[in-house]
């Protein structure tokens, strides 16, 4: 049997070709570990009793009632109310960075899929938009069963593009999401951020609980490399050699002012933005998620 | 421009391509690597891209230097002496003039020999030459440097008397350092000597330079036929008047041939008047003056190569200093040790008079009770043959005046409360023509009662209250231990003086001309010396009994008291009469001041370099030549040679010591250990920038 911690192992389900299977098993695998968590139940909820009727499920019966008073009570619940869900996935070519063995847009759909699989087990209405320099691609949200084998086909078809334009595609997206709901985007952000700005500004200013999941390449991130080396830029295909070694404290220092400078857009804008690493698991961006769900 | 030794090795230099074909290699081998975006390398990239590319090549740079100086370091480079060179040529000569010099050879004595080839040298060398000449027996006699053309063709003076051992070691040493200090240049040592293998001094040595080229003039002769008189001992020097004496001679034959029938003479003889000298002056006394004249006569056999020893029983002596002689009575080649010389000093014990202030009464409570029997080493009433005092015990209070104290030879005032001016006069007296005053404070020592003391110049200082110990008693702090008083008491085996307590001392201000030399740990003088006329006054700022201390029951006590009193009789630092010999061995010395060393009260005779007898102020000095020195076997030249790690230049001078050992030794004028420094430097200049250059 393989265990929850693994199933949320990016690398254990780089390994599957299926999209699907990947997500399902994540989020089965995040639930199961989650089966002591606060979360449990939130689905429905208790109502009240009635008398059972014929055709009503048997799993609904009260039976410590029918063992006290020899009647037939069925327990009643309230479903939740369905929440949209915008699933935006960055699908640019610097998405393309794979350097950790599963790359940015395999870790970025997988997640993106994830979370639509958990939304929809929650009867919640989810959308998805590919976009790169523009939107590639809108899916209304619903919360159809078959919903979410449209949003794995829609995935599953696209390809990178090389071109990336954050500014002008969320701008976009903010004009075709109009359910106000929650707008989940899956992307490195490396693009210009007063464009950036705009496009969660546009996104905030439809009343979107925007959650902005920022997906790192170790290698981007940390720079762990030695020797003489050419960087190859995917979006603009520029090399740059150098000494990594060398360049290593100083680009340091140029990603964390970056990181912060995304940090503070995000924070002045009441977005909440979660830093995920292809090497790292899934749970704590899928933990994110629920948090944010339960505020929406 | 610098030359190098093994210039093969500069071709190590083409590895200078080494590092170039690394960088280029280097930047052709990269590795590709894929980004979401480059941004932020163009961020640190474009920050100082003109500083790194000056960076990488003064890095390149540095790393051929780097190679390059590797290459020269193996190369050895040295900078030729032309180039330096500021003066002419260095000339060092060392002359022997050891005992052995005195052998008579073709042309006169060795030593005339050597000076008269030493003068032409001098007069044969370049104009632009500069000259170092020093003679030699067991120390080195420089003449001074001479450095031009006037000063070398002044005749070099021969010294008259040569009796002293020979020690190689000590003439390489200055010859040595004499080379090593002058600029670089040409430079040459002539050595004028016999090769005596008794010379050569076993202690380590230091390579000579290999850039001066060793000349060897070897002037001594393969058979040397010599007797000599080799020691003359005697278990005492110092006897009583009446006692007898034993004296033993040892005599060496190191000639090839057994000798049958040598006569050996001992002539012995009494000072009949001790000679009026001064410490400047030392005296000797001619053995026909002398009086009560002896005279022993032996016939020996002598080996090849043996010492005969011969036993002399000397009759009773009467009073005074008795010099003697042993003497072959036979022809050698070698004079100066044919005789060998001692004295004795027969003299009554030194008669010591002890003054106190008649408490006690001359029983165990009285203060001087304790000194009385430490100097006469016997109990009450009795007197003991060796001891070297004879104490007389008065109480002050019992006299109208102090006895007539030329029948003393030191006068001992222990805490006597006062003393009349008369006496403090007569003491006064007493000091300046040779006597010894040693005074002992206590409870009634006062700057009242030494007032009289005072006035007649025999005072040491002020004295203050006594100070008494509330807890801690006080203790002997430091000394001077190289005076002759403490010198048998400086190492802590025979006695440590701090472990002496006392419950009480008197404290004295030195007045000016007043020596402290041992103090309380307070810092307050323990022993003071004062010099009036030709005696000594110690004073010692605690009491000699038991009032203050007991002292008296330790074992340090005795020898203290003795070293006290010795020292104002002139017993410490050999005794009154002292043997030492002229050789530069401290062993051989048996302990006495060493060569051209001021003796406690003098100069030595040591310095005249003349065995005999000599009388000085406070002690006769019985001076001879070194046995060492009558050991006339010669030493192989490649012996010296290994001894003093150098190598002569071969007769016909064609041979240069350098060349020979320029693949293995090294030269003086190398410069390695400069190159070595910049490759270090370059090397952590190379790490500094190589830590902070990026591609």
């Amino acid at each position: 049997m393989v265990s929850s911690a693994k199933m949320t192992d990016p690398a254990f389900f780089s390994r599957l070709d299926n999209l699907e299977l990947r997500a399902r098993g994540i989020v089965e695998g995040f639930m199961h570990g989650l089966h002591r968590s606060p979360f449990v139940g939130f689905s429905v909820e208790f109502a009240s009793h009635r008398e059972y009727a014929q055709g009503d499920d048997l799993r609904h019966v009260n039976w410590k009632i029918f063992a006290r008073q020899k009647r037939l009570y069925v327990k009643e619940f309230d479903a939740e109310t369905n929440m949209n869900l915008h699933l935006l996935i960055d699908v640019s070519g610097s998405m393309e960075c794979a350097n950790s063995g599963i790359s940015k847009f395999d870790y970025g759909t997988t997640l993106g899929a994830a979370l639509a699989h958990l939304a929809l087990k929650q009867h919640d209405a989810v959308g998805l938009t590919l976009y790169a320099d523009e939107v590639l691609l809108h899916l209304e949200p619903r919360a159809k069963p078959h919903q979410l084998d449209e949003i794995l086909q829609a995935i599953a078809t696209t390809k990178a593009r090389p071109k990336s334009n954050a500014g002008r595609a969320l701008s976009q997206a903010a004009e075709l999401c109009r359910h106000r709901g929650m707008v989940a985007i899956i992307s490195d952000f490396f693009d210009d951020l007063p464009a950036i700005k705009r496009g969660l500004d546009q996104l905030r200013f439809r009343q979107h609980e925007v959650l902005a999941f920022q997906v790192w390449d170790r290698w981007e991130r940390d720079l762990p490399l030695d020797g003489n080396i050419c960087f190859t830029d995917l979006e603009t295909r520029e090399d740059i050699t150098t000494h990594a070694e060398g360049v290593r404290e100083k680009y340091l220092q140029a990603v964390n002012q970056w990181r912060n400078d995304v940090q503070r857009s995000c924070l002045n804008r009441g977005v909440d933005r979660v830093e995920v690493v292809t090497d790292e698991p899934l749970d704590q961006a899928l933990l994110d998620y629920l948090v944010h769900r339960t505020k929406a | 421009m610098p030359e190098f030794l093994q210039s093969s090795f500069l071709f190590g230099a083409a590895a200078i391509a080494v590092p170039v074909l690394i960088h280029l290699f280097f930047r052709l081998k990269t590795k590709r690597v894929d980004l979401g975006t480059i941004r932020f390398l163009r961020i640190v990239l474009e920050e100082n891209a003109r500083r790194r590319k000056v960076m990488r090549w003064f890095l390149l740079a540095l790393r051929m230097v780097l190679i390059a100086l590797l290459a020269g370091l193996f190369a050895r480079p040295f900078l030729s002496a032309a180039a330096v060179q500021g003066d002419g040529e260095l000339l060092v000569i060392l002359i022997d003039q050891s005992a052995t010099m005195q052998l008579k050879g073709e042309h006169g004595r060795l030593l005339d020999q050597a000076v008269s080839d030493a003068q032409r040298l001098l007069t044969d060398a370049g104009e632009r030459a500069r000259f170092e000449v020093a003679f030699f027996d067991f120390a080195v006699h420089p003449l001074g440097a001479q450095k031009n053309a006037d000063d070398r063709n002044q005749p070099l003076n021969v010294p008259q008397a040569a009796n002293g051992a020979t020690n190689y070691g000590a003439a390489i040493a200055w010859a040595r350092d004499i080379c090593i200090k002058a600029p670089e240049g040409p430079k040459e040592l002539h050595l004028f000597t016999d090769l005596q293998q008794s010379g050569l001094d076993w202690t380590d040595v230091e390579a000579f330079p290999v850039d001066v080229k060793v000349h060897l003039h070897d002037l001594g002769q393969s058979v040397v036929n010599n007797l000599a008189v080799t020691d003359v001992r005697t278990p005492r020097s110092w006897i009583r008047p009446g006692e007898t004496a034993a004296m033993r001679a040892s005599v060496l034959h190191g000639g090839a041939f057994a000798r049958e029938e040598v006569g050996v003479v001992l002539e012995v003889g009494r000072v009949p008047l001790i000679p009026k000298v001064t410490s400047a002056t030392p005296t000797q006394v001619d053995f026909s003056k002398l009086t009560d004249r002896i005279t022993f006569r032996e016939k020996a056999k002598l080996e090849p190569g043996a010492t005969v020893t011969l036993d002399f029983d000397l009759p009773a002596l009467a009073e005074g200093v008795w010099q003697g002689r042993v003497l072959v009575d036979a022809n050698d080649d070698l004079a100066f040790d044919n005789e060998r010389y001692f004295a004795i000093s027969a003299t009554p014990a030194y008669h010591v008079l002890i003054v106190d202030n008649g408490v006690g009464a001359k029983t165990a409570a009285s203060e001087t009770y304790f000194l009385e029997a430490s100097l006469r080493l016997a109990d009450p009433g009795e007197t003991y043959a060796e001891s070297p005092f004879a104490p007389t015990t008065m109480s002050l209070s019992e006299l109208e005046r102090l006895p007539r104290l030329t029948d003393y030879s030191a006068v001992i005032l222990a805490n006597v409360p006062k003393v009349s001016s008369e006496d403090a006069a007569a003491l006064a007296e007493f000091v300046k023509r040779g006597g010894g005053l040693l005074v002992f404070t206590g409870e009634q020592t006062t700057q009242e009662a030494i007032a009289s003391l005072q006035q007649a110049g025999l005072a040491a200082g002020t004295v203050g209250e006594t100070k008494i110990a509330v807890d801690l008693p006080w203790r002997f702090q430091q000394w001077d231990e190289h005076h002759p008083i403490y010198q048998s008491l400086s190492d802590p085996q025979h006695g440590d003086l701090r472990r002496m307590a006392f419950a009480a001392y008197t404290p004295i201000k030195p007045s000016d001309g007043a020596d402290v030399i041992a103090e309380f740990n307070t810092g307050d003088p323990a022993v003071i010396e004062r010099r009036v006329g030709q005696g000594t006054v110690l004073w010692v700022t605690t009491s000699c009994g038991r009032e203050w201390s007991d002292w008296c029951q330790t074992s340090l006590y005795l020898p203290l008291m003795h070293q006290w009193l010795g020292y104002e009789v002139g017993l410490t630092a050999g005794g009154r009469v002292r043997n030492s010999i002229l050789d530069a061995n401290p062993e051989a010395t048996d302990g006495l001041p060493t060569l051209s060393s001021q003796t406690d009260r003098g100069v030595s005779p040591l310095a005249s370099s003349i065995p005999g007898v000599w009388f000085l102020p406070d002690h006769v000095a019985v001076i001879n030549p070194s046995p060492r020195e009558s050991e006339t076997e010669r030493c192989p030249r490649e012996e010296f040679e290994t001894r003093f790690a150098l190598k002569f230049v071969s007769d016909d001078g064609t041979a240069d010591p350098s060349s020979e050992l320029q693949a293995t030794e090294l030269r003086r004028d190398e410069i390695w250990h400069w190159v070595a420094c910049a490759l270090l430097g370059v090397l952590l200049l190379e790490g500094f920038v190589g830590n902070r250059t990026t591609a």
